[in-house]
């Protein structure tokens, strides 16, 4: 049995959208081990996303526990969630949100200079298969090879966890299926922690452990006792 | 267009910040603007009705003396319409501490031409009754009723005062071109009856001639038909209006202003037209996808064009109208103070002219709209439905700083990203800077000034007049030996003065012929690279301006008409044989040798003193000032500080300059990092993201107003010389000149002040870097 990473301990989170209070999270509880390839999926709405940030230090939680690495991270402040997210996670949006005015590489090398424990970018970059546009520009790359850079500038960090929010929600089949891929290939070569947000339940089957979120609240949590490969999926 | 204008004022507030800038600064070009205009139509409405009111004479004939019978026949002369003759002597009056001048006028019962404004008390209608001028009361505290005594070079004479009053003939009270700005504790101007004027001179004769002519384009029918009549009397020159001292002084100002009032609102209206161009270029493009769907929609463009132009319509409105009321009410304001320190203006009062704040505001309206139109005509060619979609992405290119590769790869990441992002929106950089080259060039504009006028008093006060005091006698110094000088306190020359009428340039102009010799260093000549231009026995050194004004140059003749009855309308000719740099007042120098050889002799009857020590200046003063001969005693400390209290007045213009210059730049800058940080939100939340500390990112920022900053004060700093020096030329009164030096400090402080004005707007936007929220980072592209 693999280490324990994370904890979430009746997490609550609550807006104030003008004058109404609007609850996001109500009493959310589970674990994430590490290596673990972790996939939240729920409709639009549901919470994953509130989960996400707050799991990445971009957020903080009203109330409760997210104890990471045996620290609580709703206690720090912001300089130390600063350096959390420079040091301890690494960050897959949806739009890649890649710096435009910097090339492939500059990106991934940027990315690094906040992090003590970093990789080879060039490695890094070779490793997803882009060694021959490092120096593209990203409006000169496609949405996968955009994504691509930006999972090379994610794990280049070296970080304990990979955050991935709807990673394959702007490309299509092929090229999704094959970000996944990467991803799963780096869960298996680095044994990285990875949270995946997504609304496609058709890939849930990939991963180790499938957190159900509906209404602000853990719908399920279930563990695949034997995972599929991304290759055997199909939705 | 209902829903339209709610969208309107719902997106002015989320936008306030910016577009309180651009009103800010629309207000203050509408400010200067109307302040400028309001104050030269205020100055050249009062002036003409002013002159039109007081019948201010068309032309000035000078005898040596002419009996009231005499004048007769130039009534005659078809194209005049009133004559009115007058005498006009110089009496001095003595207080404990100075003898001062009075320039006194006899003033006929029924006087038509040249009317005095009686300002308190009445006409000096009464035998031994004098009105004196406002100012002159007020500087010896006069009121109604006192006896002043004062000496004439025929007798003393007791008089008492029946009122204080003003003539449009000296709204500048200066002795002569020598004596600017005017020092009214020194010098008044008198009027007494003609029965008076009998009494003290013993005859009913006039010296001077006013004309007043039906058509004054006539004047120099008029003047050459009168040169033509007059043969037989003892005439000496006529002047026409123009070329009255006081007149030419004035009106001259006047233009000034008006020059100024075009050059400095231009400024301000084309820079806030181009904030306004940004600021609407980066709202349109970021509600592109709006204007797409309100296509879409059914809208057609001039609606939407209507929408967006809206926007500078509002902050044209709101900016014109309260810049041009403050500028109006304001600037006119703190212009008088420097004008009244010099002119006299009976009854002047600041109007304010409604029309200058309607087009104050439509030229803000109009800069606005056409910045905004040209920054959303583009987005509407699309059609609907490419404007719904994303913006494809910009190009982007290595820059060619790049090429030089050692250099490229010792940057850090941080400057990478800064210079690119400059390099690649280079217009943007470049329009951004615009607001500090202006800043920086109004800023040396200030300084420079202030430069110029303190190098113009220490140049004059230092280099060129080297007394400490000048004592006039009443009579030509026959044998200085018996003057009783303190010989063992202090060095002397001598020198004489008199007025002299150039007759063969293209005008008639008169100017004060000083003679004095070779050796006396008190008063120095020098030309612009600083070098002592000696006086010789060959020709007559001229002051440089008069030169330009006349086209003339070393080894030209001048012909000088010399005035004073004793040498009965003699001409001489004179080479001019140097030209020199005369900041305050033109005089010609002769040396005595000169005027000798050409058969005219001029006792001096002036002392130039300089102490041996010059704690005994005091002393030196007192005893001189108490001599019976002696007519006035002028110490240069005096003068000076009335050169420095006349210009005093300009400070206060150049401190509303520098503050202006202030909003000018903070807004610019202010409303650039704003368009700069919303840009670029989602890189800036990825940056958060990724764990970069806001500190570091605000630093990105920083840096990279530093650079625009940087490279606006590199061009700001040449196109402020430039301006500084056309400026100063333009801004040249008829008797002072402004030398052109710029101090290293006045280089330095508007550096400073920019990069500090960038240092604390880039502070100020702490907070908006700090309030960028990083789930931004997650959502799509809008």
């Amino acid at each position: 049995m693999n280490k324990n990473l994370i904890r979430f301990e009746s997490v609550a989170k609550e807006y104030t959208l003008g004058e109404i209070p609007i609850k996001a999270l109500v009493d959310v509880n589970f674990n994430i081990d590490e290596g673990e390839f972790v996939v939240i999926v729920g409709t639009s709405g549901a919470g994953k996303s509130t989960i996400l940030n707050i799991l990445g230090g971009m957020d903080t939680a009203t109330s409760g526990k997210v104890v990471v690495e045996d620290k609580d991270i709703t206690k720090f402040n912001e300089k130390e969630l600063t350096n959390y997210r420079g040091e301890k996670v690494g960050f897959v949006f949806q739009f890649y949100n890649l710096i435009p005015n910097l090339t492939a590489l500059e990106n991934v090398e940027f990315s690094v200079e906040v992090s003590k424990n970093h990789l080879n970018p060039r490695d890094i970059l070779e490793r997803v298969g882009l060694i021959d546009r490092i120096n593209n520009f990203p409006s000169q790359l496609s949405g996968g090879e955009q994504q691509r850079v930006a999972i090379a500038r994610a794990i280049a960090k070296n970080p304990q966890l990979l955050l991935c929010d709807e990673p394959t929600g702007a490309l299509d089949y092929n090229t999704g299926k094959s970000v996944l891929k990467l991803l799963e290939d780096i869960n298996k070569e680095t044994q990285k922690t990875i949270v995946l947000i997504t609304h496609n339940l058709a890939i849930a089957p990939m991963a180790d452990k499938v957190i159900k979120v509906k209404s602000g609240t853990i719908e399920s949590i279930t563990i695949n006792k034997t995972k599929k490969s991304i290759e055997e999926i199909d939705w | 267009m209902g829903k339209l204008l709610l969208k309107l004022l719902r997106d002015l507030k989320e936008f306030k910040g910016q577009f309180i800038s651009i009103t800010l600064v629309i207000a203050v070009g509408a400010f200067f603007f109307a302040g400028f205009s309001t104050f030269s139509k205020n100055l050249s409405e009062y002036s003409s009705k002013y002159y039109e009111d007081s019948n201010l004479t068309d032309l000035w004939v000078y005898f040596d003396s002419i009996s009231p019978e005499d004048i007769n026949i130039f009534r005659q002369i078809d194209e005049i319409k009133n004559i009115e003759g007058r005498y006009v002597l110089d009496v001095n009056q003595k207080f404990d501490e100075v003898t001062t001048t009075l320039k006194l006028h006899s003033i006929p019962e029924n006087n038509k031409i040249n009317k005095i404004q009686i300002i308190g008390g009445g006409r000096p209608t009464n035998f031994q009754s004098i009105v004196i001028d406002t100012d002159y009361a007020k500087e010896h505290n006069f009121s109604i009723g006192d006896e002043i005594e004062i000496s004439t070079p025929f007798n003393d004479i007791l008089l008492k005062i029946s009122g204080f009053g003003e003539s449009s003939e000296y709204t500048i009270k200066s002795r002569d071109t020598s004596d600017f700005p005017p020092n009214h504790k020194e010098y008044g101007i008198a009027y007494v009856s003609e029965s008076t004027m009998a009494y003290i001179t013993g005859n009913n004769n006039y010296n001077e001639v006013l004309i007043d002519v039906d058509d004054p384009t006539d004047a120099e029918l008029v003047e050459s038909k009168i040169i033509e009549t007059s043969e037989q009397t003892n005439f000496l020159y006529t002047l026409k209006r123009d070329l009255n001292l006081s007149y030419k002084q004035f009106t001259g100002e006047i233009k000034q202003q008006e020059e100024l009032a075009k050059i400095l609102p231009l400024i301000f209206f084309l820079v806030a037209a181009v904030i306004t161009f940004l600021t609407v270029s980066r709202l349109v493009d970021s509600q592109r996808t709006q204007i797409g769907i309100m296509k879409a929609l059914g809208n057609n463009n001039l609606k939407i064009i209507s929408h967006y132009l809206g926007y500078a319509m509002i902050t044209g409105l709101v900016g014109g109208i309260i810049g041009s009321v403050l500028g109006s009410i304001f600037l006119p304001e703190i212009f008088m103070d420097q004008v009244r320190a010099i002119v006299s203006l009976p009854g002047f009062r600041i109007n304010i002219y409604y029309e200058n704040i309607v087009l104050a505001s439509l030229f803000s309206v109009f800069f606005g709209v056409i910045s905004s139109y040209l920054s959303c005509k583009k987005i509407l060619k699309e059609s609907a439905s490419s404007g719904m979609r994303a913006k494809p992405p910009k190009e982007v290119r290595s820059t060619s700083l790049e090429k030089n590769t050692k250099l490229w790869e010792k940057l850090s990441y941080g400057n990478k990203l800064i210079l690119r992002n400059i390099l690649l929106n280079k217009k943007r950089a470049i329009y951004s800077s615009l607001g500090i080259v202006c800043c920086v060039s109004l800023l040396i504009l200030s300084f420079g000034y202030l430069d110029s006028r303190e190098l113009l008093i220490d140049k004059q006060y230092n280099e060129v007049h080297q007394y400490d005091l000048k004592v006039v006698y009443n009579t030509p110094i026959e044998d200085r030996n018996n003057l009783g000088i303190p010989i063992n306190s202090l060095y002397y020359n001598t020198l004489a003065e008199t007025n002299v009428v150039i007759t063969n340039i293209d005008e008639v102009v008169d100017s004060n012929l000083i003679i004095t010799s070779k050796e006396n260093n008190f008063i120095n000549n020098y030309d612009y690279n600083g070098t002592l231009l000696p006086l010789d026995n060959q020709g007559v050194i001229i002051a440089e301006r008069f030169a330009k004004n006349y086209n003339l140059s070393k080894g030209d003749t001048l012909s000088l008409k010399l005035i004073g009855s004793e040498y009965k309308g003699r001409t001489i000719d004179v080479k001019i044989s140097n030209i020199s740099v005369q900041y305050i007042n033109q005089e010609i120098f002769a040396t005595p040798e000169l005027l000798t050889k050409l058969g005219v002799n001029f006792p001096p009857s002036t002392l130039l003193i300089k102490a041996q020590d010059s704690m005994d200046i005091d002393n030196i003063y007192n005893t001189f000032n108490t001599m019976n001969n002696v007519k006035e005693v002028k110490s240069i400390d005096e003068v000076q500080k009335i050169t420095e209290s006349g210009l005093q007045n300009l400070f206060n213009m150049i401190v509303v300059l520098i503050i202006c210059a202030v909003v000018l730049s903070s807004a610019a800058i202010y409303n650039i990092s704003i368009i700069n940080i919303t840009e670029r939100i989602r890189e800036l939340a990825t940056l958060k993201v990724l764990g970069y500390h806001r500190n570091k990112i605000n630093k990105l920022i920083f840096i990279e107003n530093i650079l625009i900053t940087i490279f606006g004060i590199v061009v700001g700093i040449p196109t402020g010389i430039v301006l500084y020096i056309s400026i100063i030329k333009r801004f040249t009164l008829d008797n002072m000149v402004f030398p052109i030096i710029l101090s290293l400090d006045s280089i330095l402080f508007p550096i400073i002040i920019t990069i500090s004005v960038t240092i604390l707007c880039t502070l100020s936007l702490r907070r908006t870097v700090k309030n960028i929220n990083m789930i931004e980072s997650l959502k799509s592209i809008e």
